[in-house]
């Protein structure tokens, strides 16, 4: 069977179809659950929901050629929850990072290294960038994920290059 | 524009490709086999999720209950050449045999040719409406029904259905609907217009298989409803009953086995608990059905809490396979102290108090009306697995730090998952409860109803 037969299974309800359709694709989840949240055990369970979730609304997609695209959009949604979810159940630590932060860029002092500035971007700017440069994809086929116009994700490109412009800057006259 | 981004994207070139190579250092050696596990624990979770029903815990244990048998039931199991022949005679139940792919009993009572066909129908503004066939015996009835419709994906998502018997009561039973996500199967034409799925109800303990079913199912916003009569005469003569009324101890519990009813759909044990003041009995371990030749029968659940007096636990029926000695095995006992108390603020998100330091509070998550908490059960060790606690109690009543009561609302009955930790190696139990969004003076104090915990012992009761 090759990938679309898999997925054409998986559709109709064959869990063993399913599972051996969304291992083709784990490097590429892995990879971009990993480059976003920049922690195994938290891409791992990224992963999980996004197979949970696929699961559930398995029968929803109608072509089965899509079934990457589809499962990848998945999996972007939930990394931005995630962080989101992250947000409400941890709401010291991130303060402490903010004000972390805050302090980095006034004094100078400790410059935060990229993943950390990254972190603190609002979420859709954050997934753009590492799609773009950690996951070397092109505009146009982030825009197809995010099922955005690409000139929206250039400009959240551009604001999100911006922010971390101004903080590095900050960083580096200090 | 363009001409920034550009000198944007230059300015953190250098740090990118360093920031990148990290990350492509970490993929090289991604930890492929905790991936493949965490796409099969997504899978799992999915399979096992458990929606609680509003009605009555006797159906939250049914939601449990089937929750656990389609997991279970994993093994391929073949339908004979005969049951191949009669399908051909009777148009509609060529789905049938996927449908109940999966589920032991079912497939060898269809090798017997244990199913009555019905093949009735209703149709209104396109949609049509038909019962192909039911499964019925004593305990148990199935219902294969066939709905079709200008839109297919409409059907896929069939939520509102009623059952009564024929002077329109609702039945006492454990009715398990939409098995759509195990074995709907959309009908076999390129120009596919319908679907074909199936009810399954488990009559309580005592409730007389009525004589005629009323089934209605919501079909493009209007009830379509099939009369179906029930053929008592190709079952009635088709049951052993034990009487066994046997004492047995598990983990200082001691409990009756009263008896035992087998027929084509289901075996049953119905077991009496005496009361105990200290510790309650959530449920037993590996609990199945055993015979002479080491041939296992597993559990499907069961009808109210074993705790609370008289229970009935069913289990795969081994009607046609005809055991000559029948044991009843366990591995041990799941049972927690009574009277514990979980004490947590709900602002704070802080567990203050907790008998057990894996049961905690985990989120809370407020609206305008309620506020939903998130209460879970970690590093569960292997014999706790794969159970359904009931943390709190139905409609169990809490205390603010004021001494006011209140009482969880019953908003659509409880909700629980199951995933498995990071590492892949252990199981995660979550419960999801409701309360009023009111002014309540923190902390709050619940009373904790089940939680994990457990002795093995091994239960080994003879039924004949």
């Amino acid at each position: 069977m090759d990938r679309d037969e898999y997925a054409a299974a998986a559709i109709q309800g064959d869990d063993e179809a399913l599972i051996t359709r969304i291992q083709m694709d784990q490097s590429r989840l892995y990879g971009i659950a990993y480059s976003y949240l920049r922690n195994e055990a938290d891409a791992l369970e990224a992963i999980q929901e996004t197979t949970f979730r696929v699961w559930n609304k398995r029968r929803s997609l109608r072509d089965p050629r899509m079934f990457t695209t589809w499962m990848t959009r998945i999996l972007i949604r939930v990394c931005l929850d995630e962080r989101k979810k992250r947000r409400r159940e941890q709401p010291f630590s991130h303060a402490f990072m903010e004000r972390d932060a805050v302090a980095a860029a006034e004094n100078g002092v400790d410059r935060l290294d990229l993943a950390d500035q990254l972190q603190m971007l609002p979420s859709k700017y954050r997934m753009v960038i590492v799609l773009k440069y950690y996951r070397d994809m092109t505009i146009m086929e982030i825009a197809e994920l995010l099922e955005k116009p690409d000139g929206t994700v250039r400009t959240w490109l551009h604001q999100a290059l911006k922010r971390l412009r101004s903080n590095d800057s900050h960083g580096r006259r200090g | 524009m363009s001409g920034n981004r550009t000198e944007f994207e230059q300015g953190f070139s250098e740090l990118w490709l360093e920031d990148k190579a990290k990350v492509q250092q970490v993929l090289v050696d991604s930890p492929e086999e905790s991936i493949a596990s965490a796409i099969r624990m997504g899978v799992e979770q999915g399979r096992r999720q458990v929606k609680g029903r509003k009605r009555s815990r006797l159906l939250f244990q049914m939601a449990v209950a089937i929750a656990g048998i389609l997991v279970l039931l994993t093994a391929c199991i073949r339908v004979s050449p005969a049951f191949a022949n009669l399908v051909r005679e009777i148009p509609g139940l060529n789905g049938v045999v996927q449908l109940i792919k999966g589920d032991s009993t079912l497939t060898n009572a269809i090798n017997h040719e244990f199913i009555q066909p019905v093949n009735k129908s209703d149709s209104k503004n396109g949609y049509t409406f038909t019962v192909d066939g039911i499964m019925a015996d004593q305990q148990r009835i199935v219902i294969f029904y066939t709905a079709e419709g200008p839109d297919k994906n409409d059907l896929s998502h069939i939520a509102e259905y009623k059952i009564t018997d024929g002077n329109g009561k609702s039945l006492e039973a454990l009715i398990g609907s939409s098995y759509s996500n195990i074995g709907q199967q959309e009908l076999e034409a390129d120009k596919s217009t319908g679907i074909q799925d199936m009810i399954d109800i488990m009559l309580a303990e005592g409730v007389e298989v009525p004589d005629v079913l009323k089934f209605s199912l919501k079909l493009g916003g209007e009830w379509h409803e099939v009369d179906i009569t029930i053929d008592r005469s190709r079952f009635e003569a088709m049951r052993e009953e034990i009487m066994v009324n046997r004492a047995f101890e598990v983990g200082g519990q001691r409990f009756v086995m009263e008896k035992a009813l087998i027929t084509p759909l289901q075996a049953s044990v119905t077991l009496r608990k005496e009361p105990d003041s200290q510790f309650r009995a959530n449920n037993f371990i590996k609990i199945a059905l055993i015979d002479e030749k080491g041939r296992r029968w597993e559990t499907k659940g069961g009808f109210g809490m074993l705790d609370d007096g008289t229970t009935t636990l069913t289990f795969q029926s081994n009607y046609f396979e005809q055991p000559k000695k029948l044991r009843l095995v366990a591995d041990g006992l799941l049972l927690s102290p009574k009277g514990q108390k979980l004490v947590v603020n709900t602002e704070t998100g802080e567990t203050v108090k907790t008998p057990d330091d894996r049961i905690r509070l985990t989120n809370v998550h407020k609206n305008s009306s309620n506020i939903e908490l998130s209460i879970e059960a970690t590093n569960l060790s292997g014999p706790e697995q794969g159970y359904g606690y009931w943390l709190l109690d139905h409609k169990a009543v809490f205390h603010d730090a004021s001494g006011s009561e209140y009482t969880l609302m019953d908003r659509n009955g409880t909700q629980s998952s199951y995933r498995g930790n990071a590492e892949g190696t252990g199981f995660i139990y979550e419960a999801y409860y409701t309360i009023p969004n009111k002014p309540y003076k923190q902390p709050l104090t619940f009373e904790l109803y089940q939680y994990p915990g457990y002795v093995e012992e091994p239960v080994n009761v003879v039924i004949k």
